[in-house]
């Protein structure tokens, strides 16, 4: 028995063809015609499904340009996806229309869209967060991204905003995985 | 990010939940084009091959909501009568841990 699936209408999009991802040097080959979403969405949209109201939000390019964000409503929980890596510093694709400022304005509307109490899921890392380690996430993601504004602005090349570790202040607590100091200060770059 | 009711799985979320910082220490500090390009494409298999192995561990939040950790990212389950929704769909690889225990 299939599975319905639904998704942004740019994730479909991204699910049909070659997917190239500049900063991984990967080629995602087309998902098997099962595993294409059957619905999207370019709007926000609602859902009654087991007695819980869904809100299903589409954000502006932000990771990808394909994010959307999930609410179930009486349970007060917020999954946000990719928009969100918690303790961890994020992977930004721009080759799917993703971007550090990107980045910055979905933080912003999600600490808009929640409260103390809600529980905040996101899409790396930690699996249970809330409002303050995502404000903690964005005052990050707004630091470095000043930094290397300034960096790039002042003239410097990529290799010497690398060197010059404006990431410094975060690494001990963001850049312990994946995404490495050098790698995210890349990634910010490429966006500034 | 997809949503989606029982299971297809996306590619397109790297599981980087599980794989070891220590296996990119070796890089010591910043790569050429060619050398970081070389480096990303082994990650991925890294990824694929760690997210193929990693158990999947179920955390319940509230009302009839959990989150499954270890699968490609944080997958949230909503259970009842009507069936499953899944928000995020995790790696293609792990599919086995997912479906087997049925954590939720």
């Amino acid at each position: 028995m299939g599975a319905k699936i639904i998704a942004h209408e740019n994730t479909r999009k991204h699910l049909s063809e070659i997917q190239r991802v500049e900063d991984w040097d990967y080629n995602f080959l087309p998902s098997p015609a099962g595993a294409i979403p059957s619905e999207i969405l370019s709007a926000n949209r609602s859902l009654k499904l087991n007695g819980t109201s869904i809100e299903m939000k589409p954000y502006k390019p932000a990771h990808t340009d394909g994010d959307l964000s999930v609410t179930f409503g009486e349970a007060d929980i917020l999954h946000v996806g990719d928009t969100y890596w918690n303790g961890i510093y994020p992977f930004i694709d721009y080759s799917t229309g993703g971007s550090i400022d990107g980045m910055i304005v979905a933080s912003d509307s999600n600490l808009a869209a929640a409260t103390d109490n809600t529980i905040i899921i996101p899409g790396h890392g930690k699996p249970v967060s809330n409002k303050s380690e995502l404000k903690a996430f964005r005052d990050m993601l707004v630091d470095i991204r000043d930094k290397v504004a300034a960096l790039k602005k002042a003239g410097r090349t990529l290799e010497e905003t690398v060197a010059a570790k404006p990431t410094a202040a975060h690494d001990a607590k963001w850049g312990q995985f994946v995404i490495d100091p050098p790698f995210f200060t890349k990634l910010v770059y490429e966006g500034v | 990010m997809g949503l989606r009711r029982k299971q297809p799985l996306s590619r397109r979320h790297f599981c980087l939940c599980c794989v070891s910082s220590a296996a990119f220490a070796a890089t010591g500090g910043w790569l050429t084009p060619r050398q970081a390009f070389a480096e990303a494409r082994g990650l991925v298999t890294l990824i694929k091959d760690s997210a193929a192995s990693s158990p999947v561990t179920a955390h319940k939040l509230r009302g009839n909501v959990s989150v499954l950790e270890g699968s490609g990212g944080n997958i949230a389950v909503l259970t009842g009568p009507d069936g499953k929704l899944l928000v995020d769909g995790g790696i293609g690889v792990s599919r086995p841990q997912l479906t087997k225990p049925c954590p939720v």
